[in-house]
């Protein structure tokens, strides 16, 4: 039933398949956005059993790696979903929706990056020039910097992600086509992820803040894949008439 | 932005033709000629050695590596000038996964300044030569790593405008098939040298030839055909008549 709200006003009186590929713009693809959510979702829990210390990735070292290459595409699945946001939200406001988008490639790009010192310690633990010029304990506590490295810019990148939540929260809460719970929900969870500022701090609520970040977002992608938008105020939002729509 | 806005579709195709030329070219020699010349897999003295004795030579690698990274945000705003009359949205997300690309690869040649640091004669150090040289390696290894981690952003961009060449009618679909295939066969390796860096040994150079057929004929086609025009302003009046509000 849904699908057929978001495409009967437009099948009308449709002549090329460019005129399709235009009029592709006037619609506010929340089910794609559902879905790329819910590939992010998948592939983000799969990074949940990162083995922590380096005695731990030399043991398991194909899970450590799996991980690794699952959150990577991960990220790269967050990046689509950027651009989704930016499409679904820009009827809103066009200038917080991107700005929303720039934050939420820098988060991906730091953690992106930080990610490199996350295979690093494999390298640093398994290659011969290291094992003959340094000691067992010197290699290991070479390796855990790299850990270390990896989760310091994992919390660098988190606080990019909490003001893109409270962006987002905020657009969601403005606009007329999602419900207003969904925003605040997402403003709370990208308050509590700021506290990634200091990280000893955010260990202390950390169980309750990663409860409340994955149950805000876990809500906007159910309610995007379920029940989409509310197609005619997305438009009207966006200013399209119906004129727009059906007559050329 | 204006004026970019304002040029021609053809110019604009010659002049993303030209940076690609460069990006290439320079490529090849940042990330193929410099690092084939100097580094030495699994040997960190000679790997050390080579560096010190070719300084100038590494020093330039890693001057062009930093310009091609520039050429690349250029080219994604061409890209999105040239590709908007297609589909905004996906030529949006080629300037996202761009943007998110380079600036991890630009980011990541902080590393190729520590061998530099370290191999300094001329700073005091708690190390041993050995020990410096084994801690100078490591920037080739990370080097890897970040390609790697790139691959599934440049993945992402070259699927996305390879679907936007193919739907385009202004450029060859085949050339938007070459780039997908490419870009695929790069995330292969990459997740493949992630998972198994063993394994993906074996995949080189043939799993990297279907890029660079399909990102060299795309240049090539650019820098000398440019986009059948007619068929550009076509799709541009088609949108810009729909889309006012959009702009």
């Amino acid at each position: 039933m849904e699908g057929t709200r978001e495409h009967s006003n437009l099948t009308v009186g449709m002549g090329s398949v460019m005129e399709r590929t235009a009029l592709a713009s006037l619609q506010p693809r929340a089910r794609i956005t559902g879905v790329v959510y819910l590939a992010y979702f998948l592939f983000a829990i799969g990074t949940l059993f990162t083995p922590a210390t380096p005695k731990d990735i030399v043991a398991h070292e194909l899970l450590f790696r799996l991980e690794f290459a699952v959150g990577l595409i991960s990220l790269g699945l967050y990046v689509a979903l950027t651009a989704l946001f930016y499409n679904l939200f820009r009827p809103v406001n066009r200038n917080l929706a991107l700005v929303a988008a720039f934050l939420g490639l820098m988060g991906c790009a730091v953690q992106a990056l930080g990610s490199v010192f996350q295979l690093a310690p494999l390298v640093v633990l398994g290659g011969s020039h290291y094992k003959s010029v340094f000691n067992a304990e010197q290699l290991q506590s070479l390796a855990q910097m790299l850990l270390d490295l990896n989760a310091q810019a994992g919390a660098v990148g988190i606080v990019f992600f909490a003001v893109f939540d409270i962006v987002i929260g905020y657009l969601i809460f403005k606009s007329t086509f999602l419900p207003r719970i969904l925003g605040a929900l997402m403003v709370i969870a990208g308050l509590g992820w700021l506290t990634f500022l200091s990280p000893p701090f955010a260990n202390y609520v950390l169980i309750p803040i990663e409860v409340l970040g994955f149950l805000a977002e876990l809500a906007l992608m159910l309610w995007l894949l379920v029940r989409g938008v509310n197609v005619q105020r997305w438009q009207e939002q966006a200013g399209v008439t119906r004129a727009q729509l059906l007559v050329r | 932005m204006e004026r970019i806005a304002g040029a021609s579709p053809r110019q604009l195709a010659r002049t993303a033709g030209g940076l690609y030329l460069i990006n290439i070219l320079g490529g090849f020699f940042a990330i193929g000629l410099v690092p084939g010349l100097l580094f030495v897999a699994g040997d960190a003295a000679a790997t050390a050695h080579n560096i010190q004795a070719n300084e100038t030579l590494y020093r330039f690698g890693i001057v062009a590596h930093i310009l091609i990274d520039v050429t690349a945000v250029l080219m994604a705003v061409i890209f999105y000038e040239l590709f908007k009359v297609v589909n905004r949205r996906l030529a949006l997300l080629v300037v996202f996964f761009t943007l998110v690309a380079t600036a991890v690869e630009t980011a990541n040649l902080v590393n190729q300044f520590v061998p530099l640091i370290l191999l300094d004669g001329a700073r005091s150090s708690a190390f041993t030569a050995e020990q410096l040289q084994a801690l100078a390696y490591t920037p080739t290894v990370l080097q890897g790593i970040g390609y790697d981690v790139n691959s599934v952003f440049f993945a992402g961009y070259g699927i996305t405008i390879g679907y936007l060449v193919f739907r385009s009618t202004f450029l060859p679909r085949l050339i938007g098939v070459l780039l997908a295939v490419g870009a695929s066969c790069y995330l292969a390796y990459g997740v493949a040298d992630m998972l198994s860096p063993q394994f993906a040994a074996h995949l080189v150079p043939y799993i990297q030839l279907p890029s660079l057929v399909g990102e060299g004929s795309f240049c090539l086609w650019l820098l000398i055909a440019g986009v059948n025009v007619q068929r550009w302003k076509e799709h541009a009046s088609t949108a810009t008549s729909r889309l006012e509000w959009a702009q």
